[in-house]
């Protein structure tokens, strides 16, 4: 629901990550499932948000991390197939601890030499 | 592009981090100043604001609350609660169909936190996105109306499995909707066997001094 917001941020992190006289090829995001994100609004938002010269043309990989739960009474860990039943298929109580499924998390970045700045540019790298 | 000049950076950062930095800040200007935050997240209409009303009424003399109320357009809740408490301002979002932390940030500026011992944040009714945004509270309440229907724990489970405290309002029209009981709370205690449930009603006045005593156990911690 708030993807354009999340891509903002996203976009502003990768210029800020990227080194001077490079643009990115792809970026790579982590969204846990637990967050209400779409990955096809994601990429949606992408095509809209990065149009500037360092993210023009850049790939977006959205990858969704499953939700890891931690039970409280018996500490089994398990992936839920369904957020709707959290029961612990151990013990039979639903006290799950999230341990992992929260978050959105810029992973890694690949950058390229933007043609007319000075890193390892060559005349291949030029347009 | 050859594919050698393709350069690989390992980031790691947290694309929320901007709005997790200003809750942990939030957080603790409000321990600094002794106050305890709620953030309240409910549907639009399940009776948030009047459930503040009567909190306010209960908790007056007893505790110095302030309330940030989130809302799209109108300041109509913070003038319903202003008759109750002078710590109240009303934060416009606009379009945004919930709260970041750069608002109640602003919205501390509204008040005198110094003079406080809670803080209710009454979230824009939404049951959604409120769930992934941290504003700096100390607990999260999920609130749900019977007029809603007894699906909403198993439609929206994110806020179940967010919240502190489940508050189920309008109990006083139990006899008039159709509302399993029982299904709400399977379905509720599949995700959270634990989580606590006040039934309310701002009607019958049911519950609202067992909800007025949970706050107040928490400012006890």
């Amino acid at each position: 629901m708030h993807e354009m917001s999340i891509i903002q941020s996203l976009a502003d992190s990768v210029i800020e990550h990227l080194p001077t006289g490079t643009r990115a090829e792809k970026v790579v995001v982590e969204v846990g499932s637990l967050e209400h994100l779409d990955a096809d609004v994601m990429q949606f938002a992408w095509a809209g948000v990065a149009r500037g010269p360092l993210l023009r043309d850049a790939e977006l990989v959205v990858e969704t991390i499953d939700v890891l739960v931690g039970c409280g009474i018996c500490k089994r860990e398990y992936s839920p197939a369904n957020p709707t039943y959290l029961v612990c298929p151990n013990c039979q109580h639903a006290r799950p601890e999230v341990i992992r499924g929260w978050g959105v998390m810029l992973r890694t970045i690949e950058a390229s030499p933007r043609a007319g700045h000075g890193v390892a540019e060559t005349s291949e790298a030029v347009g | 592009m050859s594919e050698q000049n393709v350069m690989e950076i390992q980031v790691v950062e947290n694309v929320k981090k901007i709005n997790d930095e200003v809750a942990d800040l939030n957080r603790a200007s409000l321990n600094r100043h002794g106050v305890l935050c709620v953030n309240l997240m409910g549907s639009p209409g399940c009776g948030k604001t009047t459930l503040l009303e009567d909190t306010l009424k209960k908790l007056s003399g007893a505790m110095t609350v302030g309330v940030l109320t989130g809302d799209l357009a109108t300041t109509r809740d913070a003038r319903r609660l202003a008759h109750y408490t002078d710590q109240v301002a009303q934060i416009n979002t606009g379009r945004a169909c919930h709260l970041e932390a750069n608002q109640i940030r602003k919205g501390f500026d509204l008040l005198d936190l110094a003079a406080l011992d809670l803080l209710i944040i009454e979230n824009v009714g939404n049951l959604i996105c409120p769930v992934s945004w941290d504003l700096g509270q100390h607990a999260r309440v999920g609130m749900f109306s019977v007029t809603e229907g007894d699906d909403k724990p198993a439609k929206h489970p994110y806020i179940v499995l967010a919240s502190d405290l489940v508050l189920l309002n309008k109990v006083d029209l139990l006899p008039y909707v159709t509302f399993d009981s029982d299904r709400f709370y399977a379905d509720l205690r599949s995700i959270r066997d634990d989580l606590e449930v006040i039934q309310t009603s701002a009607i019958s006045g049911e519950g609202l001094d067992k909800w007025v005593s949970w706050i107040r156990s928490l400012r006890d911690i």
